[in-house]
């Protein structure tokens, strides 16, 4: 019997250090890094370039320039970046993934609509990630996907336009609308 | 008053410009859009493009360089290339140093590595006492050597070869003197202030949320200190008073914007969205960032309206060049590497109407004239003197879609051998007009 109690109360500490790692898993902050694509979490896709954090608006000019004053409008909190490169028809193409936390709901919504963004001839992606989303092609050249959701404004760019290259910058976006969720 | 009277009375620079513009649109303007060209005054703009420039986002360096000689010397009238480099660097001597400043800030869209080391390539063809200007007395700079090396150059701080670093590169950094940019305070990189004797500037054509675009006057991220305090107000007055800067105008000697590709909307990020596959290069910052704004506005630009920047730079106290096309000079130059062994390559068929740089060119006794027709059409190609005169007219009639070849030995209309200098060759087809500038060297 002694050895029954020994044995529960035994179950009952480990039962309890679990639930405390558990619970000090759940409340642990996501940064803003943890929502990017990780290393060929997309298969095929790796980091292409050093990956920057932007804490405040003086630190995102630095790396955006004057598209910072947009998100500064928009109770600008933090951003990060990280560029990729992968293999489309044969050539190495670069995908750039930033994501941007508002101070809330609104102000993402109010970036996303920004015409500064120069997003105003965008295509609608239905059905595609975030509470909204969207895309411009450059004939042949580029791409750009939009998304927000909560506070979290998403921007893709990629250096190639082909269908192919929508699916993959939409493979990225659903990773880190995911995240997001 | 017809084309053909006004051609006839016009200087050699202003009908240069009516060339220009007809080629690059590919329309005859109406006559009374001809009359405010005839007052040409002095800020040369050369616009250079070239359809094999890129492929896809592939850049092709020989016609890069093609692209910047041409350049050179329609915007010096020298027509060696040597001499032409040397003629824009007053005073020049084996101790200067010259400096070019890039864009860099976004990897994405920087000026490209082709474009700037072809520049710097070229000015080893200036002779000095006999010697080649040493490559190590060229600068490549940005702000940061990271985001030099991001945009695809090679830091070079060593004492061979060209040298290429940024502001933020140990022992360089901004000069301790402080500089009242409209009442803002700036320090300036020691590259352009104390390291420079001339400043090459080459930009990227770019829009700008806020200034509405980023050309020449607005790159110099890295030759200030702290360019984010000069944004207020759409970047205006503020740009221009950072270019007045003495320290930075009196070093000023060319102005290239690298629109090779461009970024029309969220830009200053972004990846390339257009092509123009141009270069634009003046020795007047105004006139040059003029003609930026217009190749982004005519690309669907929606931030053009914020660029007032430019337009205040060409008034007191800025006075840094001119906003007005009555006071330019616009050269404008098709395919520049597009050479006859292209041409006679039976694998490549035009997709366009194309007409080919003349060969040889400089010329002494005949030279060949090739051009590409997409369809059966009514042709012409006329010679003109530098006066705009016609001087012969080498067809005039229908003729099959494909190459066609015709010489010209030099001859005017009346069979009298024509003198030396530049002759331009106009070709119509439908309603297709390109022009070529020839020269004959007797």
């Amino acid at each position: 019997m002694n050895i029954i109690k020994k044995f529960s109360l035994l179950i009952i500490i480990l039962l309890g250090v679990y639930c405390s790692k558990e619970s000090t898993k759940n409340d642990e902050v996501i940064t803003i890094e943890d929502l990017l694509v990780r290393n060929n979490e997309i298969s095929g896709w790796t980091y292409g370039g050093q990956r920057w954090v932007a804490n405040n608006i003086s630190e995102l000019t630095t790396y955006i320039n004057g598209l910072a004053e947009v998100f500064q409008r928009y109770g600008f909190v933090d951003a990060a970046n990280q560029s990729y490169e992968g293999r489309i028809d044969n050539q190495n193409r670069q995908l750039q993934l930033t994501v941007y936390r508002l101070q809330s709901g609104a102000n993402a919504l109010g970036v996303y609509e920004d015409p500064d963004l120069g997003l105003g001839s965008a295509l609608p992606w239905e059905n595609g990630a975030g509470i909204e989303a969207k895309y411009v092609r450059y004939g042949g050249l580029s791409q750009v996907l939009a998304f927000y959701r909560g506070v979290y404004y998403v921007s893709l760019q990629m250096n190639y336009d082909t269908e192919e290259s929508l699916n993959i910058l939409k493979q990225f976006a659903l990773n880190v609308d995911q995240k997001i969720k | 008053m017809s084309f053909s009277n006004i051609l006839s009375k016009i200087d050699r620079r202003t009908f240069l410009r009516i060339i220009s513009f007809t080629g690059a649109t590919g329309l005859i303007y109406p006559d009374h859009l001809f009359s405010h060209l005839v007052n040409s005054q002095n800020s040369r703009v050369v616009i250079v493009t070239d359809d094999s420039v890129t492929n896809g986002l592939t850049i092709n360096e020989s016609a890069v360089q093609a692209m910047l000689d041409a350049s050179i010397k329609a915007l010096t009238q020298i027509n060696d290339l040597g001499e032409a480099w040397k003629s824009i660097f007053p005073d020049i001597d084996l101790n200067k140093t010259i400096v070019i400043k890039v864009n860099c800030i976004n990897s994405s869209m920087s000026t490209h590595p082709a474009v700037t080391y072809a520049v710097a390539n070229s000015l080893q063809n200036i002779i000095l006492d006999s010697v080649s200007f040493p490559a190590n007395n060229v600068i490549i700079y940005d702000r940061t050597n990271g985001e030099l090396s991001s945009a695809g150059y090679t830091i070079n701080t060593g004492n061979t070869g060209i040298r290429c670093f940024g502001t933020n590169q140990s022992g360089v950094g901004y000069g301790s003197q402080s500089y009242s940019v409209n009442g803002i305070s700036q320090r300036i990189s020691t590259i352009c202030e104390t390291m420079a004797n001339y400043l090459i500037n080459i930009s990227v054509l770019k829009n700008h949320g806020t200034s509405g675009v980023t050309l020449c006057m607005k790159n110099h991220y890295g030759t200030c200190r702290s360019p984010g305090s000069l944004h207020g107000n759409y970047g205006d007055p503020y740009i221009p008073a950072l270019n007045a800067l003495p320290v930075i105008s009196g070093k000023h000697v060319l102005h290239i914007c690298d629109a090779i590709f461009g970024i029309i909307s969220g830009g200053p990020s972004g990846s390339p969205q257009i092509s123009p596959n141009k270069i634009i290069m003046s020795q007047d910052i105004v006139a040059a960032d003029y003609w930026g704004r217009e190749i982004l506005s005519q690309n669907g630009c929606s931030t053009i309206n914020r660029a007032t920047h430019v337009d205040t730079a060409a008034n007191s106290p800025y006075n840094l060049g001119t906003n007005k096309t009555s006071e330019m000079e616009v050269i404008n130059i098709e395919n520049p590497s597009t050479s006859i062994g292209d041409q006679n390559d039976p694998l490549k068929v035009p997709d366009q109407f194309m007409l080919q740089q003349n060969f040889p060119n400089p010329f002494n006794s005949s030279t060949q004239i090739k051009f590409y027709l997409t369809q059966y059409a009514h042709t012409r190609v006329e010679i003109f003197d530098s006066h705009g005169h016609s001087i012969k007219t080498l067809l005039n009639k229908e003729i099959p879609n494909g190459w066609h070849q015709i010489q010209w030995q030099g001859f005017n209309s009346t069979g009298t051998p024509v003198a030396s200098g530049i002759y331009i060759c106009r070709l119509s087809a439908g309603s297709h007009h390109k022009s070529i500038i020839m020269q004959l060297m007797k």
